[in-house]
């Protein structure tokens, strides 16, 4: 069986449960929603981020800056050479989407819980309700990678041209434009449905096994490539808010070793509340 | 025995486009009262945690949980710290 392209950015939960007092390693857990998850148990060691309030800025819609990064890591005890391991709630969404925000800020050794909080509870590992806390550190980002993110003026320049594949990761209903986002998170609506000319649908759960591990090399590959998405191309992940497109960004960057690929964060958010962007349904 | 008055099934697990499942609870259990409960069907255990802990944490009774294989369906009620404040 062929192996992923990337196989340290994938640890698994007896990989982390051997880890678990190994002061070289931070597990983090990365939540969109921690009281329903962190604040109820977690791996014990585990420190929160949580996805709102610490990989966001808080006033203008944007990842976090280069010094607020700075700051939660030396928070967090995390040094430049401490191997990173995220995990998270909504099946490894925010996590994947704080794991490019690591690789954006050039972090050395970032890795993702293969299935997640869901597999970590499932196999009835130890979970605790005690916050730990570390001796916080000087933490040094590197300057943003710009290779892996696209804005929107990057996806209308490239828009229509041959070798970019445009990725949206959204389920079909969302592709079509007949739901923009559900009624739970208003402040996710789009003006308007459907999605970015010339994109392919291929939902992000499609890389996942039922216990919410990703699938083998192979049928990722097979997955993507019969869609048309191929290594030679540029690829441009998105789907409504930048979290889900973070899974597929993970799989064809990390997995399978795609050269190219850029997630698009702003997505369709964004993208469906401009004024005079070309939309397909 | 509490009547159920509502049912909520988390089986699908989180879908291509989600809500929260526990948004979900959450509003069935609003104006609950007493004597009466909220099914909650779950599928695997992480979702039985989830549910029950959250609960718990929240003020609520679990009145049962009742495992078929995979599934659950666990009875939330108020729990009687919160019948008193009602």
């Amino acid at each position: 069986m062929a192996t992923y392209a990337d196989p340290l950015a994938l640890v698994d939960t007896e990989w982390v449960a051997q880890h678990l007092q190994d002061p070289k390693v931070r597990i983090v857990e990365v939540d969109y929603d921690p009281a329903s998850a962190y604040h109820l148990g977690h791996i014990p060691g585990a420190v929160l981020f949580d996805w709102r309030k610490d990989l966001n800025d808080p006033v203008r819609r944007d990842i976090l800056s280069k010094e607020a990064f700075e700051a939660l890591n030396s928070r967090a005890g995390i040094s430049n050479d401490t191997t990173v391991v995220l995990y998270g709630d909504f099946r490894n969404w925010f996590a994947a989407f704080a794991f490019w925000i690591y690789k954006y800020y050039g972090h050395a050794d970032v890795r993702l819980l293969n299935g997640g909080r869901k597999k970590w509870i499932e196999e009835k590992r130890p979970l605790t309700e005690e916050v730990p806390s570390y001796p916080p550190t000087t933490y040094r980002a590197q300057d943003p990678d710009a290779r892996l993110r696209a804005h929107l003026p990057y996806v209308l320049n490239v828009l229509g041209k041959r070798g970019v594949a445009l990725v949206d990761v959204r389920s079909p209903a969302e592709f079509t434009g007949e739901i923009t986002a559900p009624p739970e998170y208003p402040n996710e609506a789009a003006q308007r449905g459907g999605h970015i000319p010339g994109a392919v649908n291929i939902p992000w759960s499609k890389a996942l096994n039922d216990d919410d591990t990703f699938k083998d090399a192979e049928s990722l590959r097979r997955i993507y490539e019969e869609a048309g998405v191929t290594p030679d191309e540029e690829v441009i992940t998105y789907c409504r808010i930048g979290e889900r497109s973070s899974v597929t960004w993970f799989v064809l960057r990390h997995l399978l070793g795609y050269p190219n690929v850029r997630n698009y964060d702003g997505s369709w958010s964004e993208w469906g509340n401009t004024i005079g962007v070309p939309i397909e349904r | 025995m509490a009547r159920i008055v509502r049912t909520v099934d988390l089986r699908a697990g989180i879908e291509l486009c989600t809500d929260s499942p526990i948004g979900r609870v959450q509003q069935a259990l609003a104006g609950l009262g007493p004597e009466e409960a909220v099914a909650v069907w779950v599928k695997g255990y992480a979702d039985e945690f989830t549910v029950t802990a959250w609960a718990r944490r929240n003020g609520y009774a679990v009145l049962e949980v009742q495992r078929e294989g995979e599934e659950a369906r666990i009875l939330l009620g108020v729990s009687p710290e919160l019948e008193k404040e009602m």
